[in-house]
């Protein structure tokens, strides 16, 4: 790996030093200032670190701290740098997606709740049902309900940046927009709402389903969409019935068997953005700061297509767009494992799938 | 044939009619008011001027979007729109010509038939040209929704937007021909 680099990086002071940090650290170690003449490719190291001001530890600072300062100076160079290459800093190919994890039954004091982790993009989602009374329009039609919080502590933004008036309102309208959507697909197809109904026009099933996200490193989109879908698909209800006792109904379980909620076909969301001209497939947080344009492809589970999610920002190609519609057909075969098959039991506590994030 | 007419008597692919009023408002450096027949928002543009330290860009400027509701409080519809309006709207506006300021837009729908969002995104549009803010291109943007038997409607109105079994609201960016080129491209630039 690091003669491939060599030839391009020899003019580059900057990008010379991502090279010597990603050799192995015993070789960095050993090396003292005479052994870099030593062996033939580390010749350009040496002509850099023959400064006699420098000492060995210092120097040592200075090369596993350059290329962090680089990425945090110049950071659209810093991943073109890789992408001209046809790789990504996290060492993904453009097109692979990160390694997907999915837990259902985490919290078992809620009615449903699912885990899921796309790299280090932790989202926890928890399902709590409630019998109201309907809506006046739809009197035979219970209701899903989404909230989506991100947690103070889940990004890397100083706090001087989350505090303010404005930095709230940019909060909001960001979730808002994640939240409409997730609201849609839940409310659109996803859940059977005609299946909540205890009694209609008296009380029906309300599903409150709240995604905590825990840690945000990009693609959130993606990572809500699998949690939502796997809590609610993890959300078991006892059958229930109205009764009026003295006068004031009240909801009594008729049997204490769990039945599980009547769920349509799941919807996958895959999330693409474009950085330099190149697409790219889940993008994390750094990447998502730099795109000209984040998109996401939703799919139902049988591959049809459901919906184009873009927010504005650059405009797309065509030829892009549809090898982007290609691309999430292919990942939609890695994807659907993660959620829980209809046809498994009654979902054991911590039963958990995984599955590798060999995308393209 | 008459099957085909829709309840206000439009074929599937014909738009209301459309009606733009530039200058509606005296006070504002830049307004509009767009409407599709029963649709109708007012989009006023304030910029570019002065931002404050925290929200200054050094190399572009600020865009603000704010939308009002007709009655009540802003909610999570209103924000998912001016995130969408923002967005969208900063690749429209060349925000580089003009660094340290702020460009501040803010819709009020009047009155809603369906085909919000795209009335919007007109509004805003005819409202920045009428202000002098440079532009890209032009924005145009059409909601499209498909019924429960497989039609297409363009431009639905409220009625047909609740009873379609999905909606789309796509917008494009048209540059304005060069000397060379016979007719601008199209570029998608929302997908809703």
């Amino acid at each position: 790996m690091a003669c491939h680099f060599l030839p391009s990086l020899r003019h580059q002071p900057f990008a010379l030093l991502i090279w010597v940090s990603a050799c192995p650290a015993r070789r960095r170690v050993a090396r003292g200032v005479r052994s870099g003449r030593e062996s033939g490719d580390e010749l350009q190291t040496s002509h850099m670190l023959s400064d006699p001001v420098l000492d060995t530890a210092a120097r040592k600072d200075v090369i596993l701290n350059g290329a962090a300062a680089f990425q945090k100076v110049h950071p659209l160079q810093f991943h073109q740098a890789f992408l001209s290459r046809g790789v990504r800093s996290d060492g993904r190919g453009l097109l692979r997606a990160r390694h997907a994890l999915a837990n259902a039954r985490i919290i078992t004091s809620a009615d449903g709740s699912s885990m899921v982790k796309l790299g280090r993009t932790t989202v926890l989602a928890g399902v709590r049902a409630q019998p109201t009374l309907p809506s006046e329009t739809e009197p035979g039609l219970g209701r899903v309900v989404i909230v989506l919080e991100l947690a103070p502590t889940c990004t890397t933004l100083s706090s001087a940046a989350m505090r303010g008036s404005a930095a709230q309102h940019r909060l909001e309208r960001e979730q808002a927009a994640l939240c409409e959507l997730l609201q849609r697909t839940a409310s659109g197809g996803l859940v059977a709402l005609n299946e909540l109904c205890i009694e209609e026009g008296r009380a029906v099933w309300e599903c409150r389903c709240v995604l905590h996200v825990l840690e945000h490193d990009g693609n959130l989109t993606d990572a809500c969409l699998l949690a939502m879908t796997g809590a609610l698909a993890d959300t078991r209800l006892p059958t229930v019935q109205l009764g009026d006792g003295e006068g004031n109904p009240h909801v009594s379980v008729a049997s204490p068997a769990m039945v599980p909620l009547a769920l349509g076909l799941p919807i996958f969301g895959v999330t693409f953005g474009i950085l330099s001209g190149h697409l790219l497939v889940d993008p994390t947080a750094d990447e998502e700061a730099l795109l000209s344009t984040c998109f996401t492809v939703l799919l139902n589970a049988n591959g049809s297509f459901h919906g184009l999610h873009k927010p504005g920002g650059a405009p797309l190609a065509h030829d892009v767009l549809q090898q982007s519609l290609d691309i999430s057909q292919q990942q939609l075969a890695r994807l659907s494992p993660l959620l829980p098959s209809p046809a498994s039991g009654d979902g054991s506590a911590g039963e958990s799938r995984k599955h590798d994030g060999h995308g393209s | 044939g008459d099957a085909l007419l829709r309840e206000d008597q439009r074929l599937p692919n014909q738009l209301r009619a459309l009606a733009a009023e530039p200058g509606a408002l005296s006070r504002a450096n830049g307004s509009a008011r767009f409407s599709h027949d029963g649709t109708q928002v007012l989009a006023a543009v304030w910029g570019p001027g002065e931002v404050r330290r925290a929200r200054e860009r050094p190399d572009r400027a600020t865009l603000e979007v704010v939308v009002r509701p007709h009655a009540g409080l802003a909610g999570p519809l209103e924000r998912e729109l001016e995130q969408l309006l923002l967005s969208t709207l900063a690749h429209v506006v060349l925000l580089a010509l003009h660094p340290r300021t702020l460009i501040s837009v803010v819709i009020q729908p009047l009155m809603d038939d369906g085909a919000l969002l795209a009335v919007a995104m007109h509004a805003s549009c005819v409202a920045l040209m009428h202000a002098g803010i440079p532009l890209r291109g032009m924005l145009g943007a059409c909601t499209v929704a498909l019924t429960p038997d497989r039609r297409v409607l363009l431009d639905p109105s409220r009625s047909e937007e609740a009873a379609a079994a999905a909606i789309a609201t796509l917008a494009f960016l048209v540059r304005l021909p060069s000397a060379a080129a016979a007719d601008g491209p199209c570029e998608l630039l929302l997908s809703h």
